[in-house]
């Protein structure tokens, strides 16, 4: 398990999109919260009130509040982390790198499980990182700083980390179904962005259906982390981490490896 | 532990849709053998191997490595090159030889002496993009001996490459034949085959239409080809000629096959001493060519 981790790192380590984009991630990952905070101290500056209350009177650097409302923000560009194994596979392909570790004594199981334990612990290390980030906000700006607070809902940590990795279970098997990095990388942003964002949008404005967007590729597994905000205009919002959503991503997650070992061991390597 | 067969293949088969690219091949090939592989381009050579490295999947068939049935234990013991050298194309060579032995599990000891003698140790530290094809070509065989392997496959190793690159190639090749190792060579350039292999097989078309040992079928007998007025003398005195073997007719004259050693002078003078008169003498060097081109229209 080892070799393979290390095998996938030292194809990675001397590259720049690596780099680029774990680094890009972090930066994002680090500036939004802090960013946030002081764009909303900026604009509750003299700016309206309700009853009251000021826009950064709501609780969002909150223990208890703080887990969700992080992991929800930051699950969108975390789709960055995913193009790593975009590039990393897609280049594979066009060097013939894939062909030769096979040649050299690689199963082309060993080669998607190096991929997949790689990401694995990319995304386990961000998760640290959102961790490491949301104590630092809670501790500087929550109320409340007692262990049973900080501790309540960190189960959001764990469901970020599958939410990373689902992303990039899934953009790898794209890529290993499509072998260019460019087409891949554009495809899954204008679905990501548009056609799912649509899509998802429709099936949970009707009602009846709403229950139906676990069934989306991407969404549904970050639907393990729903939307909080809502419940700061005292609407109705799940505040947890539900079974069903974990059940939905981790389906996902099986699905796409499950794939992708399939696709992968059908086909001749060119 | 010796095995009986490095490889043992048995009706390996494979079809793209309605194209048959290999059909029902048996071959097994023994230690210690140079096998060339030969075949025109689009034969199934690289498709034979591709199945035999785990690449390409065949649709029917069995083969076993060392006795065993093949996967990446037996594939970590075969050191290959298939087509074209396949590299990480911003990391240097150091570096994409540390990513061949994470795969065959070895330590990085070796490195510099494989670069050393593939004559790539001074360049060690340039990225592969920047190696000349010849280059590329060297760190690729660099990177198939690492493991210091019991089997070697080269498929055309020497495609695409200048003059000095080839014969670079070559002397390569022959010094890791005498070491004793099995290698495995397709080609489609006939002198390369007879250079340095023991045994061959011809491919065309996917099937397997001839194989056997280069000495037995492709020795190094002398080939000419003799011209003259009076034919019938000239069958005559050929048969006294110390050296003959045989000799068929051709167009305008014979083809003498004479064992090993004898020139087209010696026959010369032989023949003028004789009293036969000749018009044209060629020493014709391209015997396997011959029989690569004899074979290939036997089987049309």
């Amino acid at each position: 398990m080892i070799r393979l981790i290390s095998l996938e790192y030292m194809k990675l380590k001397n590259t720049t999109f690596f780099w680029l984009f774990t680094g890009l991630f972090a930066v994002v990952l680090i500036a939004v919260p802090i960013f946030s905070k002081y764009f909303l101290d900026f604009i509750s500056d003299g700016g309206p009130e309700f009853g009251g209350l000021k826009i950064n009177d709501l609780p969002f650097f909150d223990f208890v509040d703080i887990w969700q409302n992080l992991t929800y923000i930051i699950k969108w560009p975390a789709i960055l982390l995913a193009f790593i194994p975009v590039i990393s596979m897609a280049n594979e392909f066009r060097y013939g790198t894939i062909k030769q570790n096979v040649i050299d004594g690689l199963s082309r199981s060993e080669l998607i499980i190096s991929k997949l334990l790689f990401s694995g612990i990319l995304s386990i290390v961000f998760g640290i990182l959102v961790f490491i980030i949301g104590i630092y906000m809670g501790l500087m700006y929550s109320p409340v700083t007692e262990l049973t607070f900080i501790v309540k809902n960190l189960e959001f940590i764990p469901a970020f980390i599958l939410v990373l990795f689902g992303y990039q279970v899934f953009c790898l098997l794209i890529t290993l179904l499509i072998k260019k990095s460019g087409i891949t990388i554009l495809l899954l942003l204008f679905y990501f962005f548009a056609l799912e964002a649509i899509g998802y949008g429709i099936v949970k404005w009707n009602y009846e259906m709403a229950e139906a967007t676990s069934f989306f590729p991407m969404r549904g597994m970050a639907n393990i982390i729903q939307n909080p905000f809502p419940k700061y205009g005292l609407m109705q919002v799940y505040t947890e981490v539900r079974f069903r959503d974990l059940l939905a991503t981790l389906g996902h997650i099986s699905l796409y490896t499950f794939l992708s070992f399939w696709v992968f061991n059908k086909k001749d390597i060119r | 532990m010796t095995v009986s067969n490095v490889l043992s293949i048995q009706k390996l088969h494979k079809n793209y849709g309605k194209l048959t690219a290999l059909n029902q091949l048996d071959l097994n090939i023994q230690p210690g053998q140079v096998f060339g592989l030969l075949g025109p381009n689009g034969s199934g050579k690289s498709t034979c191997l591709g199945m035999l490295l785990g690449v390409t999947n065949p649709s029917s068939g069995e083969f076993t490595w060392f006795d065993e049935p093949a996967g990446t234990n037996s594939r970590k013991r075969i050191g290959a090159i298939l087509e074209k050298p396949n590299f990480y194309e911003n990391y240097n060579a150091v570096r994409n030889l540390k990513i061949v032995c994470k795969i065959k599990g070895l330590e990085y000891t070796r490195i510099e002496e494989e670069l050393k003698r593939v004559g790539l140790y001074e360049r060690r530290n340039d990225s592969f993009k920047t190696y000349s094809l010849g280059m590329k070509q060297r760190l690729a065989i660099a990177s198939a001996l690492l493991a210091d392997p019991e089997v070697l496959i080269l498929d055309e190793p020497t495609n695409g490459l200048d003059p000095q690159g080839i014969s670079d190639i070559r002397e390569l090749i022959l010094k890791i034949s005498q070491s004793g190792k099995t290698i495995i060579l397709a080609s489609h350039l006939l002198d390369e085959v007879q250079k340095v292999c023991s045994h061959f097989g011809v491919l065309r078309k996917g099937n397997l239409i001839h194989h056997g040992a280069v000495g037995k079928d492709l020795d190094d007998s002398v080939h000419l080809e003799v011209g003259s007025e009076e034919l019938q003398r000239l069958e005559k005195s050929i048969l006294n000629f110390e050296g003959y073997i045989s000799h068929k007719a051709i167009k305008n004259g014979l083809a003498i096959k004479l064992t090993q050693g004898k020139t087209a002078s010696a026959l010369n003078k032989f023949l003028q001493g004789e009293g036969v008169l000749i018009n044209h003498l060629v020493t014709n060097k391209k015997t396997l060519e011959q029989q690569f081109l004899e074979i290939l229209e036997t089987n049309d």
